[in-house]
């Protein structure tokens, strides 16, 4: 008991009391001295008064008694409320703690949790497709065919590509312009996962899609898989991407398919799976195997597909097609055709197949002088037009003297107003052949005989083509005399040094 | 000589307080008034001086205090020796003897 009571003591556990309390207890306490020590005083005779004031001065000063009481009884409370208080502020920053790190605890647990959370979902998805891919391989074993809507992700495809492309494209079916951009994507991916991708995305194109696809992979010309490709067009069942198929297949089979379609599969079946260059060059020659001892007639009906050859892809994949045309005895044929009266028949389209097909082959100098040359200054522009573009190629700088005769020939005689479609193919060839020393001449052409035959037949297809100008009907002589003496820098002095002709 | 006479020994108080205390419980007035006629008038405390050390006391638990009715019937507070005082008063007995001895070996020895 008396342990307790003075832990009880010690800690202040007793009664609590307020300073007032304390401070009356002291006053009471000592006041009862005072009293009692004036009382034994006034027993030893002193009056009231003096007792009163001895009791005093025997005693000290009362009020820093006092205080020093006080000071003792409220010390261990003093102590104890510091005591207290320290413990309070520490309780606070313990609990602040605690709060503070299950908070960010919290945080990291529910960070962790969306991360699991987001890993499972992946490895589910993941797993989905997995399946997805399973099931297609084994439908594929079976001879099935599965489309991207029904699952199928090409293992040799990127997922996530396929994935975005799908999306765009089935969001935005007539948007042709959006489906180009993403052939374009489509087209960077290796030829057979290019053609995997396309072939997956194929069952859910709109039409436009699909002919932008076809486009697309043919303006790639040599595209490594581009008549897989195009026979998905030609075996869709739009008749529209059909036909964009068909126009393309030109270039490889020199065929057109729309005509015979069942031609076509038998084609396909044949060429399908043969390198590129190889189908070029045995269609080639099998095309120009069947037009001999055809007659003009016949040829002109058989080749209106064909008046203009493109060997684009034939030179992106190293094929030199105009020789191999050559080597087939196309020139010969070509030759027939420049002989025959067919050639200025009206209505005819000879004379364009020919011209065209003589620029195509690339014939040397002594065939174009013996064959084209002549046609020159044939007085039928359906002839002499066609001729002049014929020669126009940077492989035939020798004929820039023949075609400015030609136009010198005619051109300051001429109603300027008249437009000749032969001398603007004239110069149209010489830009084709890209010798800026025909430049003063042009222009001495024009100031020469200013018409709309001349500033714009002249000016447009040649100088402007030469020089970078843009045509404007004010350019007319005048305009190019001055245009010269401010450009003439531009040239080689061998070009600055000639002078404008007069005519 | 009478201000000599009255001065006490640091520490002294505690152990006078505490000695007469163990005869019974009394208020300061009682307790001053017995340490004034037990050494016959000789130790005189200042009075005020009492109550600091009474409070003291108090709050190492040596003493307990109570508010009691006097013999004049008047409120007083009065102390009582608590155990912890009582070995408290062995102590300072003790030590006090010890000294007090110590001081009249060296009293007897020079005299």
């Amino acid at each position: 008991m008396s342990v307790l009571l003075r832990a009880a003591g010690l800690f202040g556990l007793g009664p609590r009391k307020t300073r007032t309390e304390i401070a009356c207890e002291i006053a009471d306490e000592l006041a009862f001295h005072l009293e009692s020590r004036a009382r034994e005083l006034e027993g030893q005779g002193l009056a009231p008064e003096e007792a009163s004031a001895r009791a005093k001065e025997l005693f000290g000063d009362v009020e820093r008694t006092a205080r020093e009481c006080a000071r003792i009884q409220m010390g261990g409370r003093i102590m104890l409320v510091r005591i207290q208080w320290v413990v309070i502020a520490v309780l606070v920053v313990a609990l602040a703690l605690v709060g503070w790190r299950q908070t960010v605890t919290r945080a990291m647990l529910l960070e962790r949790e969306h991360a699991l959370r987001a890993e499972a979902e992946h490895d589910r998805a993941r797993l989905q497709e997995m399946e997805q891919v399973k099931e297609a391989v084994l439908a594929m074993s079976r001879g099935e065919r599965l489309a991207v809507g029904e699952g199928y992700v090409p293992p040799t495809s990127s997922d996530e590509l396929a994935a975005r492309w799908l999306a765009e494209l089935v969001e935005r079916p007539e948007d042709w312009r959006h489906a180009v951009g993403i052939y374009e994507e489509l087209l960077a991916l290796p030829p057979d996962e290019a053609l995997a991708a396309l072939t997956d995305l194929w069952p859910q194109l709109s039409v436009t899609q699909k002919q932008q696809a076809l486009k697309a992979f043919a303006f790639e010309h040599g595209h490594a898989r581009i008549l897989a490709v195009l026979h998905l067009g030609a075996t869709d069942a739009a008749l529209e991407v059909q036909a964009w198929a068909f126009q393309y297949l030109r270039e490889y089979s020199f065929r057109n398919f729309a005509e015979d379609y069942d031609a076509y599969l038998a084609w396909a079946a044949t060429w399908g799976g043969r390198p590129l260059d190889q189908v070029l060059a045995e269609n080639a020659r099998a095309f120009l195997q069947e037009l001999w001892g055809r007659s003009p007639a016949e040829v002109e009906q058989r080749l209106r597909d064909f008046e203009d050859l493109d060997f684009r892809s034939a030179a992106k994949l190293g094929l030199d097609l105009s020789q191999v045309f050559r080597d087939a005895g196309a020139l010969a044929m070509l030759e027939g055709w420049l002989r025959s009266p067919e050639l200025r028949a009206e209505d005819s389209g000879l004379n364009k197949l020919a011209f065209s097909w003589a620029k195509t082959l690339a014939p040397d100098e002594a065939w174009l002088c013996a064959h084209v040359l002549p046609f020159l200054d044939d007085a039928d522009e359906s002839l002499a037009g066609p001729a002049a573009r014929a020669l126009g190629d940077p492989r035939n700088a020798w004929a820039v003297p023949e075609l400015l005769a030609r136009l010198e020939r005619t051109v300051p005689g001429s109603d300027a107003s008249n437009p000749n479609s032969a001398d603007w193919a004239a110069a149209s060839a010489l830009a084709e052949i890209g010798d800026p020393s025909v430049i003063p001449a042009l222009i001495g052409l024009i100031a020469s005989n200013p018409g709309y035959n001349t500033v714009y037949g002249i000016g447009y297809f040649a100088l402007g083509k030469l020089t970078g100008v843009t045509y404007d009907e004010s350019h007319d002589g005048n305009w190019w005399i001055d245009w010269w003496g401010k450009n003439q820098g531009r040239f080689p002095p061998e070009v600055r040094a000639l002078p404008i002709p007069g005519f | 000589m009478a201000a000599a006479k009255n001065e006490l020994l640091p520490g002294t108080l505690d152990l006078l307080v505490l000695r007469v205390l163990a005869t019974g419980r009394q208020h300061g007035y009682g307790i001053a008034r017995r340490i004034r006629s037990a050494s016959a008038d000789v130790l005189r405390i200042e009075e005020g001086s009492l109550y600091p050390a009474l409070h003291r006391m108090e709050k190492r638990a040596w003493i307990r205090a109570e508010w009691a009715e006097s013999e004049t019937r008047r409120r007083a507070k009065y102390y009582a020796l608590s155990a912890a005082g009582r070995k408290q008063l062995a102590i300072e007995t003790e030590t006090w003897e010890t000294f007090s001895n110590a001081v009249a070996r060296v009293l007897g020895a020079e005299g």
